[in-house]
């Protein structure tokens, strides 16, 4: 696993192959790709957190999926406008930019640290798996004292792109996230599934 | 002690204020949007309560100066008018909150700032409002008629335009073209565009035999008189001469993606039967693919749809369905040889912005590619911004390699939501793009 410098950016950036190019776009301007990652700018949508009138949120529950979504609310802001994050205001944004990873490579998102110095962290979700495509949710959290103004299309986080040892050939098809092109909210399809497995393994404990 | 007139009087008069006052409140509920979308609109809202306003003081000053209780009666009728426009202007509170923020996507909003450059040659304050109706309609320039007759001068210094769009579609990029269509109806009034048509027809003593014929045949089949038919025939002519306008501006700056919209959404609703204010929609498809035989188009359609272009291509050869109203035969006899005049009044209202094959040629392959991997068809691979019309376009022909190419298609393109969210994305990427280049 090797991280790409710039030069190897550039090159993988215009591969003539689709299939093996990585996709960044649009990318506003050259110097947006650096030494060995690739500035990433703050898109247009968001999804805010707000307190919800149910009890919870319970992965459990059949209704989970209603719960989750009751949690957000969409926001649109445009560029030229701002959207104030509040000390200890969560909310989902995206990258300006969509993102497609060829199976030859991986990628970790990383927030800028000039915003991290502000209180702002990025993403915790950081690591972008081989071919995935769309734009890439953040988590933006603002842990400072001090509401933050975001504005959309200003760089806010950096994509370090790393080669694998050799092309995946296994590719997991995640229609829940297929190409998305804004924050999405959680999906836990899976864990869902696997708590019913797992309730099953507590009852049958429960009976020894 | 008070008359009943002056009781009846003080009620309206009150009614009246505290209406005007809810809908200022309305509009005072947020921060004015200045320098964007839906300022001019909000100005022309504040202007017509305004009016209505000095109109409810006169009247007061004109009940308390009436004479006897006749008068005093008259003042009350005038009265009540107020009321009656005060109560039709509540209407607008869909839109005063749509003129705040719209809830369709930037791309759209986007894209229809450039349907606005293209079609009215002008800037335009469009405010896009959901609709509990199942359609899509244009008030061009509110309240114009209440406010002339109010003695006031209409006070938007940018035009402001209203368009109505189904409220369960709001990401339905497809069906979203026909704004195109809507906004020509304000780039006729605008530009005068159905009268530079009557005035470049070129057999107009023809067109006036047909018309002639035509009243013939509605006072044998309606009875009534010459003239009354004769201006009614001309009213009925005149609506379809705009529809077919507005048909040939959307697939003239739009290419096959509005022969492809206009489908989807009309043809489920109308078909060879006319109406007063619509041509039949057989019709209308005929001569949308006359515009785009005349522009290049067709081996494209034939190309990319062939089983479903056939299909539109045997709808509009099918005739009108007038019945016992002939003269609606009559007056697509008229439409058809007015046809090519609109073609060129089209064309020379469009000039440069008229969609050109070549120019979405030069990109289809390299668009198609991206959208066959799911790539946000926004950005070519020189760097450049793809034209909001190919990306449309290329989405349309990539619905239907995905969906099949077959007439219920289009149900099922139209229903795929998150690939139009996809497009409208890639439209707002390309915008931005563009804007950027140019700083």
């Amino acid at each position: 696993m090797t991280l790409l410098q710039h030069e190897a950016l550039v090159t993988a950036l215009t591969e003539t192959d689709f299939d093996k190019r990585l996709v960044v776009t649009p990318l506003l301007e050259d110097d947006q790709v650096g030494e060995a990652s690739i500035d990433l700018r703050l898109g247009t949508e968001f999804l805010l957190l707000r307190r919800t009138l149910q009890a919870g949120v319970d992965v459990g529950d059949p209704g989970f999926q209603a719960q989750v979504d009751d949690l957000y609310e969409k926001i649109v802001t445009p560029i030229g406008e701002g959207l104030w994050l509040h000390p200890q205001q969560f909310a989902l944004g995206a990258t300006f930019e969509f993102v497609r990873l060829p199976p030859t490579l991986g990628a970790y998102v990383l927030g800028r640290s000039s915003w991290g110095r502000l209180g702002l962290l990025v993403a915790t979700a950081v690591m972008v798996q081989p071919g995935f495509a769309g734009s890439l949710t953040l988590e933006l959290v603002n842990e400072g004292d001090s509401p933050v103004l975001l504005y959309p299309g200003l760089t806010i986080a950096q994509l370090a792109v790393h080669s694998l040892h050799a092309q995946t050939a296994f590719t997991k098809a995640d229609p829940t996230y297929r190409a998305p092109t804004g924050p999405q909210a959680a999906r836990l399809a899976k864990e869902q599934r696997a708590l019913e497995k797992i309730s099953k393994l507590g009852e049958s404990l429960t009976r020894i | 002690m008070a008359t009943d007139a002056a009781r009846d009087f003080a009620l309206l008069a009150a009614t009246a204020r505290r209406s005007i006052d809810d809908l200022r409140r309305a509009v005072h509920a947020a921060p004015p949007p200045r320098g964007r979308r839906g300022e001019h609109f909000l100005t022309v809202v504040e202007a017509a309560l305004g009016a209505l306003e000095a109109g409810v003081a006169d009247r007061e000053a004109e009940f308390a100066s009436a004479a006897d209780e006749q008068e005093q009666r008259a003042v009350i009728r005038s009265m009540r008018r107020i009321n009656y426009d005060v109560m039709g202007l509540h209407e607008v509170s869909p839109w005063i909150e749509s003129a705040r923020g719209s809830k369709l996507a930037l791309g759209l909003v986007y894209f229809v700032d450039e349907l606005v450059f293209a079609l009215l040659k002008a800037p335009a304050d469009v405010v896009m409002t959901p609709s509990g109706t199942y359609m899509y309609s244009t008030i061009h320039k509110p309240f114009e008629d209440p406010l002339t007759n109010l003695g006031v001068a209409y006070p938007a210094a940018v035009l402001p335009i209203i368009v109505s769009y189904p409220v369960h579609e709001p990401d339905s990029l497809f069906l979203h073209l026909i704004i195109a269509h809507e906004l020509g109806h304000s780039a006729i009034a605008e530009h005068n565009l159905d009268q530079e048509v009557y005035r470049r027809d070129p057999n107009p003593t023809g067109t006036r035999d047909t018309l002639s014929q035509a009243v013939a045949e509605y006072l044998t089949q309606e009875g009534g008189t010459p003239a009354a038919a004769r201006g009614r025939l001309r009213v009925i002519l005149r609506h379809w001469l705009a529809e077919l306008i507005c048909d040939a501006l959307a697939v003239g700056f739009l290419g096959p993606s509005y022969l492809l919209t206009a489908a989807a959404f009309g043809a489920p609703f109308d078909g060879p039967e006319p109406s007063e204010t619509h041509p039949p929609l057989t019709l209308r498809t005929h001569l949308l693919i006359e515009r785009l035989t005349s522009w290049g188009w067709i081996p494209l359609l034939q190309a990319g749809m062939p089983e479903t272009f056939a299909w539109m291509l045997e709808t509009s050869t099918r005739p009108q369905q007038a019945a016992h109203r002939t003269y609606f035969l009559r007056l697509e006899e008229a439409i058809r040889n007015l046809s090519k005049t609109i073609e060129d009044v089209v064309s020379a209202h469009l000039g440069a912005d008229l969609f050109q094959l070549d120019a979405h040629a030069s990109n289809a392959d390299e668009l198609s590619a991206l959208l066959e991997r799911d790539i946000l068809p926004a950005q070519l691979l020189d760097r450049s911004p793809a034209s909001r019309r190919s990306i449309i376009l290329s989405g349309w022909m990539h619905a239907f390699a995905k969906h099949g190419d077959q007439p219920v298609a289009l149900a099922s393109i139209v229903g795929d939501r998150d690939q139009q969210r996809f497009l409208t994305k890639a439209l707002e990427m390309s915008v931005v793009l563009e804007r950027w280049a140019t700083l």
